[in-house]
């Protein structure tokens, strides 16, 4: 017996859904390239065809693999918006000031051909082929996207329009047990605030991508904090575009891989307006046999003055056989602006770990306080209703990390 | 009793060959006593320190180091500091993220662990943080603070002792506790480590200046120079060495 291909069944999955022009035109741009493989740029470290492979030809999960994942928002309550690969369950009683709405019809996807696991998700989204989240109002509570592929395969679309001057608190899980791929779109309107915290956690036979395109308008800023652990392969991109001036926007993230475990976090951050501000700081740790995939890129066009862009990556290898790759770049047009960036990695302190286990600590131990104390930076200022759940990631990982 | 029996050890230098620094050292340091180590610059003194507190890279060619029948060499560092050896470091290290209480009481309880020990509960811990914060006088909003980030040489030289007063070792190592400290900073710090001194305890000073001497009153003085002990004596051969300089006295020993 030889499982189908991956690459044949996205195009039966695709063939089997109704026909519409935009779902079309997102399966032409993803089948233009096909599969994100090394060969294609952005994807030199992430090779999805490889990963899709490489799963298929792995055992099926157990059934307690499929099932050991939880949500770590799930104590947090607020309203939840849970997503699956063949249902969508909305809030069971509508926050104040939320509307939404389910399409049957696939929407335009900006940028498609140059994102093709978005155009992906766009081309396969269904059931329904997308949800639009209006906010327009500031809800009290967080509101919570949960992806689970729960067991299957994935393909979901779902957009967010934050209105004007609204404060939106969004806590984003993704759970991987086989396949997902998702596309979150966030249109932040002059003056709102967007909150975004996500957490990835998966298994080890998972192939997973999230995928966001947020777009901040006058005066708009957005928080983001991500603590990610990787899977069989996990790919997390950000596209942020400021479009007309005086937004800020923070971008923080943890990657935490250990063996077997890939994780690549990808940015593109476009100034496309004066007076904007990109504040990045993401921070990794690597095991033996983890890979960790960093990749940013700040463009800053020429109408983009008085630009303020920091983008900041530190990794840290903790045992030899730990692996990390980075790309950071900066694309400048414009002549008065402040851009920097920063990228490092290394191994711990010898000083620091020899003085720790000086004073009695275990080495397991000492690691773990110093590379939490390395890593802790990067949750400073995420979003304070995440905050303790990401915090829990990291310890959790750090606990249990071999 | 720390006994050291002809000890040779090297330092692995970034891919050089390593480096002998310790040249058949022996020395041997009775419960109850304290006994200073004095030495130029690049004696081998810090070399010492860290070859008995099992720092990797420093690695003993050949001889013996016991304390108390334990053959130290063959224990990782925790387990040392677990049998009672601390380590005041020349240079302590800045830990970003840890509060200084935290990491006292995670390596208290590590220790307590390691020996079979019940945690401390959190009212005696604070009680003795506070007691012991009182003696060094050391304010108690620097010991929230993360491990000696920001603080002054002296403070965490302060730090130091602080923690070795925490932690109550059997086998306790000075490594030149006294530079960074102007002269009231020393006494405080002086009559805290005194009030350590006790028949069950052992304390190996190593110092450049007899100055600390004058506040810890050493039983016996060792002169280390080019790896080995080159002269040993009573308090009076401290007062010695500042008179007359290490030359006179390495040439005496010759
Ligand atoms: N990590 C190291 N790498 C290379 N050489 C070292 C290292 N540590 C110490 N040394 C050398 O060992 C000798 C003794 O150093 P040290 O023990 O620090 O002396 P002291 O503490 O007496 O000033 C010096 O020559 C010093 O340069
Ligand atoms: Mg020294």
């Amino acid at each position: 017996m030889t499982a189908a291909r991956p690459a044949e069944i996205f195009a039966a999955r695709y063939a089997a859904l109704p026909s519409d022009p935009r779902r079309a035109r997102a399966w032409e741009a993803f089948s233009a390239r096909g599969l994100p493989s090394r060969r294609h740029e952005g994807w030199r470290w992430t090779d999805v065809a490889a990963a899709l492979d490489r799963q298929a030809r792995l055992a099926p999960p157990e059934a307690h693999e499929v099932q050991s994942l939880a949500d770590p928002f799930e104590a947090l309550g607020g309203g939840v918006f849970r997503f699956t690969g063949d249902r969508f369950t909305p809030p069971r009683s509508r926050p104040a000031g939320v509307l939404w709405r389910e399409r049957a019809d696939a929407p335009a996807l900006n940028g498609a051909e140059a994102t093709p696991l978005a155009a992906l998700a766009v081309a396969l989204s269904s059931g329904p082929a997308s949800v639009e989240i209006e906010v327009a109002a500031s809800p009290v509570e967080p509101l919570r996207l949960v992806f689970d592929d729960q067991g299957g395969v994935m393909h979901r679309h779902v957009l967010v329009m934050v209105r004007e001057g609204v404060e939106l608190d969004v806590l984003e899980t993704h759970l991987g047990r086989v396949t997902s791929n998702v596309v979150v779109e966030y249109i932040v309107e002059d003056g709102a605030r967007l909150s975004r915290s996500i957490i990835q956690s998966a298994n080890d036979r998972a192939v997973q991508a999230a995928h966001a395109n947020i777009w901040l308008a006058r005066a708009a800023a957005l928080n983001q904090a991500c603590v990610a652990t990787g899977a069989l392969l996990s790919r997390i991109e950000t596209r942020l575009v400021h479009r007309s001036g005086g937004s800020h926007a923070r971008m923080n993230a943890v990657y935490l891989v250990r063996s077997g475990r890939h994780c690549d976090l990808t940015s593109h951050v476009r100034h496309d307006a004066e007076g904007c501000t990109t504040e990045q700081l993401v921070k990794g740790a690597a095991r033996a046999g983890g890979k960790g995939v960093f990749q940013g890129k700040f463009h800053v066009t020429r109408s983009a003055q008085k630009t303020d862009a920091k983008m900041t990556h530190h990794a840290l290898l903790l045992d030899d056989g730990a692996e990390v790759n980075a790309k950071p770049e900066l694309e400048i047009y414009a002549d008065d602006v402040a851009c920097a960036h920063g990228n490092t990695c290394g191994s711990l302190d010898p000083a620091a770990l020899f003085y720790c286990r000086q004073r009695g600590l275990p080495e397991a131990v000492a690691v773990a306080m110093l590379t939490d104390s390395f890593l802790r930076e990067a949750l400073s200022g995420a979003p304070p209703s995440a905050e303790p759940a990401l915090a829990a990631e990291l310890a959790a990982w750090l606990g249990t990390g071999e | 009793m720390l006994r050291l029996n002809d000890l040779h050890a090297s330092v692995a230098a970034d891919d050089a060959e390593p480096k002998p620094i310790l040249n058949g050292l022996s020395l041997e340091v009775p419960t109850g006593e304290v006994h200073a180590i004095m030495g130029p610059n690049g004696s081998g003194k810090s070399t010492l320190a860290y070859v008995l507190a099992g720092r990797a890279g420093y690695s003993v060619t050949s001889g013996q180091a016991e304390f108390d029948g334990d053959d130290f060499l063959a224990l990782d560092p925790e387990a040392r500091a677990a049998k009672g050896l601390f380590l005041s470091f020349q240079y302590p290290v800045e830990i970003p993220g840890v509060p200084v209480m935290t990491f006292v009481r995670t390596a208290m309880n590590a220790q307590r662990a390691a020996r079979g020990e019940p945690e401390i509960t959190a009212p005696d811990f604070l009680k003795k943080a506070r007691e012991t914060a009182a003696v060094l006088r050391i304010d108690a909003d620097m010991l929230k603070r993360p491990l000696n980030v920001g603080f002054s040489g002296g403070e965490k030289k302060r730090l130091e002792i602080f923690q070795m007063l925490m932690l109550e070792p059997r086998l306790m190592i000075l490594d030149e506790t006294d530079s960074g400290l102007d002269i009231d900073a020393l006494k405080v710090v002086a009559e805290g480590v005194n009030t350590l001194r006790a028949p069950s305890r052992a304390m190996l000073v190593i110092t450049h200046y007899q100055r600390l001497l004058d506040y810890i009153r050493p039983d016996r003085v060792h002169v280390l120079a080019g790896g080995r002990i080159i002269a040993s004596g009573g308090p009076e051969l401290a007062h010695r060495l500042e008179a007359e300089g290490y030359d006179a006295i390495r040439e005496a020993a010759s």
